[in-house]
């Protein structure tokens, strides 16, 4: 075992020797020595690929290897006179070494000297800014966060361009060494919730992470729920308009999607654009969207027990069409709604799943065989098949696919309560699902903060969105630590400039 | 201190809201319709008084002892023994009043809706769950409360449709035989509104204990009138025959008929009634474990809860062989039970308090 905090030799051919024994059949690995100056002998390392090579030829070679360079001494004035490189930065260490070296920065050793200077030439393939896929919007900006780290933080700092703005870097991972920031607002964010995800950060150990997913489930406050304690999305608006609330967000290397904590389960109730349109619309649509969010998780249950149980509540023209569409299936409701929900959950998750030209094979025989064929063949009746269907658009009226996915999954005890004790059973699941909601915390902050202990300045941003010109407080419990966003008495008019 | 949760006193007012009415609302008319017939919506305002009582007696006796219940003030006040055998009593008095709340909530569900489900289901299942807010401790309670208890009230609502059947003539003539039936009628409710002596297990954990009162008071008001607008509305549908009603909410409930889509919406009642009781029992529930850790001076509650459960579920079916044996028990025994727990042994206990220590009275010192 080779110790990587052993410092570098003085001899370069030890050095070389030493890190080639570190890269053993690594094809990917280039060692280009040559002579300084035609005197001093040094050698330039760096990972094809992730270096930028004309660069490198051109700003650091080039010049090194003119003869008339004349005498320097030190890797540092060299650095300094020499290299046409803006960053450069100098180690003494194995490991230091290797970190720069697989971060993309080409390393350059010198003989007789125990130190090496790393270049900031890092260039990679990488995906260009595109429109983020899951949020999708009207109006807003068009940019998403992309795979790149630096791209995702450069993105962020051209929107909030105060210098309050932190960044702190974290790596994570024994073997990827990925790079996770922390980011927040210096003097608006609450001390302890920085320090509280710096801890839960750093108490990670874990062999790799691929995605913030990772991270996510490693740092939330209750690991057994459905439902998210920190929202994820690829917009860099709702990073910035969450970090403004006094919020924490953290950056993967290698992933579009940010986390955002703390949460309460209306945040993940509430779309982006809520904000970006006039106040009046975004207010309509947040109860639309509430109304619908309640009926995909309750419509089947309610649909199946009143069926079942209270057969007394449905008006009698309506009883009648459905007794009779019903005549002929063989199943009991409960059944029937199980297997049309099923089947709805299976030809989705195959949506997604598919390639794009598969995928409309599936919608088709989809609808043709749940919508039509199995209706006619007497498997279900069409009031159930209305019901599924109307759930499931209601499903995807939750802006956040992942809150989305929770409130589907519940959706099947719910039909077995309900199928087993009418609506007695659904108002027990109900309680349950409540009283595991009142259990949750992220970050400290409960999860049905906003309602269960009303606050009447909490409810603009709940019950209806207001306009921005009310909008004058931050969260209470983000933003107990800088309460004002803005002055109050904004309301637009006529009258208001003769004030001034 | 046992209990570490902090709620305000908005989410108190909102948690005894369903703690007083939940079992009460669907009898309430019945039980006082046959004493005091048109004059039952009398009977609620009487029967504030009990609650302003409760109020009272335990504001006072918190201002007394901080940041104390009537368990722990109690040995402070008569001593540690004779302290204990009361934490027992009440202990013992809450478990079993738990245990009568779920089998009344249980007699309406299977007579109602369930017919053949066993009653022990519905017991179990409905204390399980008040089991899981009671671990949560009180933080949980008060939470759930909010959210429960609108859907507890909107119901109410809901009778606004029946304006067109009402008959307002039913009410009249006021007073005509006296006030001595409306007496009688108030027995009932004011054992129920007495129940406001569970905010002594509350108090301790208010953000700011001095506004205890004020919201206690804002609750007690609120109750009052949905009572009398309870029993305004049905006598005003059924009349004279409000008392024979076994639950005459639910009955009108039954009339409700709206452009020949909404009908028969007594299951609309049920998911009320599931939630409100569901609130009430937790709260009793709570008041009962409390009641037990602090007089044994556990330092957690929470390994208690589900052995309690088990009791209080074995209480729910002691001594009532049936529905006739309970409203009988609701109609002669409780009017004397709860307020002898509820109203006069605390009342007994401030006087001796105010008689122990009259120098510090209303000073809110530290207990020794």
């Amino acid at each position: 075992m080779i110790d990587l905090q052993q410092n570098l030799f003085p001899d370069l051919q030890q050095n070389e020797q030493m890190l080639r024994s570190l890269y053993p059949n690594c094809s990917d690995v280039v060692y280009r020595s040559f002579l300084v100056g035609g005197t001093v002998n040094a050698l330039l390392v760096y990972i094809e690929g992730l270096s930028d090579t004309s660069g490198i030829e051109e700003y650091v070679i080039a010049p090194l290897m003119r003869e008339d360079l004349g005498v320097v001494d030190g890797i540092g004035q060299l650095a300094a006179a020499c290299i046409f490189v803006s960053q450069t930065k100098e180690f003494t260490t194995f490991a230091e070494c290797l970190e720069h070296l697989s971060n993309g920065y080409p390393v350059l050793l010198w003989d007789n000297e125990a130190c090496g200077a790393a270049l900031g030439l890092t260039k990679w393939e990488k995906r260009s800014i595109e429109e983020p896929v899951a949020e999708t919007g009207i109006r807003g900006p068009r940019e998403g966060f992309t795979e790149t780290l630096r791209v995702n933080t450069s993105q962020i700092r051209r929107i909030i361009k105060s210098h309050l703005l932190r960044m702190e870097a974290v790596k994570l991972g024994e073997y990827t060494r990925t790079n996770v920031v922390l980011v927040y607002i210096e003097g608006l964010t609450d001390k302890t919730l920085v320090e509280e995800a710096r801890t839960r950060l750093s108490r990670i150990r874990i062999d790799g992470i691929m995605e913030s997913g990772y991270i996510e489930e490693l740092i939330e406050d209750q690991g057994y729920s459905p439902f998210p304690q920190l929202l994820n999305t690829e917009r860099p608006d709702v990073v910035c308009s969450c970090l403004l609330e006094g919020r924490i967000a953290i950056l993967t290397e290698g992933s579009p999607f940010a986390l955002i904590a703390p949460i309460t389960l209306f945040t993940l109730f509430q779309s982006h654009e809520d904000y970006y349109q006039r106040f009046l619309v975004s207010t309509v649509l947040r109860w639309l969207r509430y109304s619908f969010i309640l009926i995909s998780l309750l419509l089947p249950s309610l649909y199946v027990a009143i069926l079942t149980y209270h057969q007394e509540m449905v008006p009698g023209s309506l009883l009648i069409s459905m007794a009779s569409s019903r005549e002929a299936v063989p199943f009991p409701a409960l059944i029937e709604a199980l297997i049309m929900e099923i089947a709805f959950e299976a030809l989705r998750e195959a949506g997604v799943r598919l390639p794009k030209q598969v995928g409309a094979a599936v919608s088709i025989v989809g609808a043709l065989v749940i919508g039509q064929a199995a209706v006619q063949a007497g498997l279900v009746s069409a009031p159930m098949v209305i019901v599924v269907a109307i759930t499931g658009i209601a499903s995807f009226m939750i802006p956040r696919y992942i809150a989305g996915i929770a409130v589907r999954l519940l959706r099947f005890p719910l039909i077995l309560l309900g199928g087993s004790l009418g609506l007695l059973g659904v108002m027990m699941g109900i309680i349950i699902l409540v009283l595991h909601l009142c259990s949750l915390r992220s970050f400290g902050v409960p999860y049905l903060s906003t309602i269960a202990t009303p606050h009447m300045s909490e409810l603009k941003d709940v019950l209806v969105r207001a306009p921005w010109w009310k909008l004058d407080t931050r969260p209470r419990l983000t933003g107990k630590y800088n309460k004002y966003r803005q002055p109050t008495g904004q309301k637009p008019g006529p009258a208001r400039g003769d004030d001034s | 201190m046992l209990e570490k949760g902090r709620i305000s006193a908005f989410q108190m007012a909102i948690m005894m809201y369903p703690t007083v009415l939940a079992t009460g609302f669907l009898a309430l008319p019945t039980i006082t319709a046959q004493y005091a017939n048109n004059d039952l919506w009398l009977t609620g305002i009487v029967a504030s008084l009990s609650g302003f009582l409760a109020i009272f007696v335990t504001t006072r006796l918190h201002e007394l002892y901080p940041k104390q219940t009537i368990i722990e003030s109690s040995e402070h006040i008569v001593g540690k023994i004779p302290g204990k055998m009361l934490g027992i009593a009440y202990f013992l008095f809450f478990m079993h009043v738990t245990g009568f709340i779920s089998r009344e909530y249980a007699e309406f569900v299977k007579g109602n809706f369930l017919f053949k489900t066993p009653i022990i289901l519905i017991i179990a299942s409905i204390v399980l769950l008040a089991a899981l807010a009671v671990r949560g401790g009180v933080e949980m309670l008060a939470r759930s409360a909010v959210i429960f208890t609108p859907i507890f009230i909107l119901p109410l609502f809901f009778l606004l449709l029946l304006i067109p059947d009402l008959d307002t003539g039913n009410l009249l003539p006021v007073l005509h035989r006296g006030f001595v039936p409306v007496l009688k009628g108030t027995a009932t409710p004011q054992a129920w509104l007495s129940e406001f002596f569970l905010m002594t297990f509350l108090l301790p954990t208010l953000t700011c204990p001095d506004q205890g009162k004020k919201w206690g008071l804002i609750s007690l008001i609120v109750i009052v009138l949905s009572m009398t607008y309870v029993n305004l509305m049905t006598y005003s549908v059924f009349g004279i025959d409000t008392g024979n009603k076994t639950s005459p909410m639910l009955i009108a409930f039954r009339y409700i008929r709206l452009g020949d889509f909404f009908e028969n919406l007594e299951a609309v009642l049920l998911a009320m009634w599931v939630v409100g009781n569901f609130v009430k029992i937790s709260m009793f529930f709570y008041a009962t474990v409390l009641s037990f850790a602090q007089c044994f001076t556990l330092s957690d509650y929470r390994p208690t809860v589900l052995p309690i459960g088990i009791l209080i579920v074995a209480f729910s079916l002691f001594d009532l062989p049936s529905f006739p044996v309970m409203a009988s028990v609701i109609r002669y025994a409780i009017p004397f039970y709860l307020p002898a727990f509820l109203v006069v042994i605390p009342l007994v206990l401030l006087i001796a308090a105010v008689l122990r220590k009259p120098q510090r009275t209303g000073k809110g010192e530290q207990a020794p």
